[in-house]
């Protein structure tokens, strides 16, 4: 029994499942995006190029390690490792192979929110310790950002908690399974207003205001290479992971069976999907501004929220 | 719209003997030259009661023993007007026109730097095309500057 | 804010939104800069000094490579100058060709730039598309002239290879093919929502600042000035031409991208014409070794900008003194008037507005970039 509990933390649908996904998404993602330019993506690695982002990471794992000298070395060292930790953490909170996760409390949404939040600060001390005067504006950016897209984040995250009245991501999914229904046909509004900011808190195009390239190299991230560089790429992947299994959670049923159809891939099915709606999304628009940004977060965005917890609290969509 | 002859026509009546040469081999083409003393008021001539009032560039050239400055300005875009002066490469100081001209100043640094002619009342002459460092004798355009002399100068520079 | 009033932001030489080494020093307060200091000459080559060393005859090589984009722009300058200094006249056919030519030359150009400030303002998928779609243009330039980048095509007398019936048929079809891509990128650049927010009232020259600063080609056309020298001083068959020149009132990098658009569909019109109404007859004369004695301006509409080439001949071989003004240098002091008062985060797309060619100004000085190996860039 113990064996198998530690093969579920390790194997499936722990931790390595979990960083193949990442894997996976990114190739996804990459795909998409390339075809929906008019290019081939990856390739070459792989069956049409799938083992790419995996290749990546092992070729970046080989790199030279650049440590600047006027980087603050500590938090320089930490922050990539605690920056793939912490998404993988917080994935296991995820139902991926039944409705009910690996580990689940009440009131584990909460711990979600506080690890996006985390995230973005992990970024800032990312771009800070790397003492660049680029990492440094984009720090600042990726803080402003955060500043404008966390609150109407967090009121709609809410929504589903209340209709369920429950605090717990795997107490929505079943209650979501009990009810025969989903999230989004009950919240679509609250379902738009987390893809928004989740591509906020991805960084992706229109808001990939803090690693903007043609404005500030890469942003925080211009200072790290090789090992650094590849779990920052790999916690990217395992963010990209966790948040399309909160949307997925929370508005599209999450990993439930559908007639013979097992729940793990139901799961990677619809994750997939969402992933999908980023890539389609990051290629169809220009980079704001990060005044426009935030003027519009704080314009448009937090009054739709607040209209969707009013709503819910009316009763409609609960 | 004023035309290559009619140009040289009002420039010799403004300047008269102050104009040293003077043709308009094509319509839109007008080359004067007058002398040092009656440059700045040729310039004015030209830009306020004409309307040149587009600086293309300023071409330097070392004729014999003097420096040639040439302003090429066109008016509504169509003619052009070289209008040059000559100054003794011993005293080749020029007045600066950027107060006429905003864009000059570009031209006259790069001219300055290249062939040595002082433009008088240049608010920034620091290099603007050179590179840092580089000896404030040599200009690159100087006929007696060889091709291995320039690149010699430029490696000493490199090794410091 | 009681301390610290203002901070010097170094931009360039190496920078993402450069794609060529120049330096700019921005004084910023805050989140506005308020101050810039251009410092150009990082990819000097020399080309005066040794166009002054080198024949007539070697010389359209060296003005071949002033800019990998506009080299038909500085080539057609090139020999309209020493030809005017010999006292040849082209053939018509070959006036023609190069018309055809330019015109090819500013739409591969301008694809290039549509992309260009579309990666700059973040939105890739046109940066995409438009390169992808340019290759069409790069593909009949090597099937009319053998190369798709430098062209060799104009040379002294007239221009070193014909245009084909058949040739001209796989113009027509290629255009046929850009024409409708062209339109598509006109309905992207006026409707996508994001891109208008990044692009309208950004880098703001209105009309009087643009004739004051002598701001030539598109940065001009977009302040509302109809400046083109394809109309004002027609040279090779411009001047039987139709076409319209394009202006925009907007004055910000939004007019600069619709004007450059609307130019692309102006050259896919004057290029079928000229098709058209190819004249029959040769297509190059001979050019004499030498040259008398004489002055010349030649200009040129390069696509970015009014290109000037000033000779003065002595009667040998070599002139004794040429000098190349190209576009972009002129629109510096209007780009320097541009990023004052303006975001951090609008400098790439301002630069780009201009669409510069650092290599194209800066072609003057004496200077090889590494050691005495005479390497051209």
């Amino acid at each position: 029994m113990v064996a198998y509990e530690i093969f579920q933390l390790v194997v499936f649908p722990g931790a390595l499942f979990v960083i193949c996904l990442a894997f996976l998404y990114e190739w996804v993602d990459r795909k998409l995006f390339a075809r929906v330019q008019g290019r081939y993506g990856p390739l070459y690695t792989g069956p049409a190029g799938i083992l790419q982002p995996v290749a990546d990471f092992l070729k970046l794992l080989s790199k030279e390690d650049i440590v600047p000298r006027a980087c603050d070395a500590n938090l320089f060292f930490a922050v990539p490792v605690m920056y793939a930790a912490l998404p993988l953490t917080a994935l296991f909170i995820m139902p991926i192979a039944a409705p009910e996760a690996l580990v689940s409390f009440e009131g584990d949404l909460i711990f979600i929110l506080f690890s996006f939040g985390l995230m973005t600060l992990l970024i800032f001390l990312a771009g800070w310790s790397s003492m660049s005067r680029f990492s440094a504006i984009g720090s600042v950016r990726s803080a402003l950002q955060m500043l404008s897209y966390e609150i109407p984040l967090g009121l709609v995250l809410v929504c589903p908690a209340i209709a369920a009245r429950s605090l717990s991501v795997s107490g929505i999914v079943q209650w979501q399974a009990a009810n025969a229904t989903w999230g989004a046909a009950l919240q679509p509004i609250g379902l738009a207003v987390v893809m928004v900011c989740m591509l906020a808190e991805l960084e992706l195009v229109p808001f990939d205001i803090p690693e903007a390239e043609t404005e500030i190299v890469a942003g925080w991230r211009t200072e790290f290479t090789g090992r650094r560089l590849a779990l920052f790429r790999m916690g990217r992947d395992l963010e990209i992971v966790l948040v399309s299994a909160l949307v997925v959670s929370l508005y599209l049923g999450g990993a439930q069976q559908l007639w013979l159809v097992p729940a793990a891939a139901m799961f990677v099915i619809k994750t997939a999907a969402v992933v999908a709606v980023f890539s389609f999304a990051r290629a169809l628009f220009a980079r704001f501004r990060i005044d426009q940004m935030i003027a519009g977060m704080w314009k448009y965005l937090l009054p739709i929220a607040v209209a969707q917890v009013v709503l819910v609290q009316m009763g409609l969509g609960a | 719209m004023i035309d290559g002859a009619g140009t040289v026509k009002s420039m010799q009546e403004r300047l008269g003997a102050e104009v040293m040469d003077a043709r308009a081999p094509k319509p839109r083409r007008a080359f004067v030259r007058v002398s040092r003393g009656a440059f700045g008021k040729a310039v004015r001539h030209a830009v306020l009661d004409l309307g040149f009032s587009h600086l293309i560039a300023i071409t330097a050239a070392e004729v014999g023993e003097e420096m040639e400055a040439m302003y090429h300005l066109a008016c509504m875009g169509a003619t052009v007007l070289t209008l040059s002066v000559r100054v003794p490469k011993g005293d080749a100081v020029l007045p600066d026109i950027s107060e006429i001209m905003p864009s000059a100043a570009i031209y006259e640094r790069e001219a300055q730097e290249m062939t040595g002619i002082r433009f008088e009342g240049l608010k920034d002459d620091s290099n603007l095309v050179l590179p840092k460092g580089w000896p404030s004798g040599v200009h690159p355009l100087r006929k007696d500057q060889t091709y291995e002399g320039l690149v010699k100068v430029k490696l000493d520079l490199e090794k410091g | 804010m009681g301390y610290a009033s203002t901070v010097k932001v170094p931009f360039g030489p190496q920078h993402p939104a450069l794609k060529e080494p120049e330096h700019f020093l921005f004084e910023v307060d805050g989140d506005t800069v308020v101050g810039v200091t251009p410092r150009i000459g990082y990819v000097h080559r020399g080309i005066e000094k040794a166009l002054e060393l080198s024949t007539y005859g070697h010389g359209i090589y060296l003005a071949e490579r002033i800019c990998g984009i506009c080299t038909i722009a500085h080539t057609c300058c090139y020999a309209q100058a020493v030809e005017e200094l010999m006292g040849i006249d082209v053939p018509p056919r070959a006036n023609y060709i190069r018309t055809i030519m330019s015109e090819l030359e500013r739409l591969h150009s301008h694809s290039l730039w549509v992309g260009l400030v579309a990666h700059e303002a973040g939105f890739d998928t046109l940066f995409m598309y438009a390169w992808r779609d340019r290759e069409v243009i790069l593909n009949l330039f090597q099937e009319l002239t053998g190369g798709r980048v430098l062209h060799a095509i104009n040379t002294l007398g007239g221009v070193r290879r014909d245009i084909s019936p058949e040739m001209a048929d796989k113009v027509r079809r290629a255009l046929e093919h850009f024409e409708g891509r062209t339109k598509e990128y006109l309905r992207i650049v006026r409707t996508e929502p994001t891109f208008l927010r990044r692009t309208r009232d950004v880098g703001v020259l209105k009309p009087a600042d643009a004739a004051r600063l002598n701001a030539v080609g598109p940065t001009l056309r977009a302040s509302g000035i109809k400046g083109d020298v394809r109309r004002d001083d027609p040279y090779v068959a411009y001047d039987e031409m139709p076409f319209n020149v394009i202006t925009s009132d907007s004055c910000d990098v939004f007019g600069r991208t619709e004007v450059r658009t609307e130019e692309m569909m102006e050259s896919i019109g004057i290029i079928r014409h000229a098709l058209e109404h190819l004249p029959e007859g040769v297509f190059r004369v001979r050019a004499p070794r030498n040259v008398p004695a004489g002055e010349c301006v030649s200009r040129v509409e390069a696509p970015r900008g009014e290109d000037m080439h000033y000779a003065r001949s002595n009667g040998t071989a070599k002139p004794d003194r040429y000098k190349v003004r190209a576009p972009t240098l002129a629109n510096i002091p209007a780009l320097c008037k541009m990023l004052v008062g303006i975001h951090v985060a609008d400098i790439p797309i301002i630069l780009a507005g201009i669409d510069p060619c650092f290599s194209c100004m800066d072609r003057m000085v004496f200077v090889r970039s590494g050691g005495s190996t005479g390497r051209a860039r």
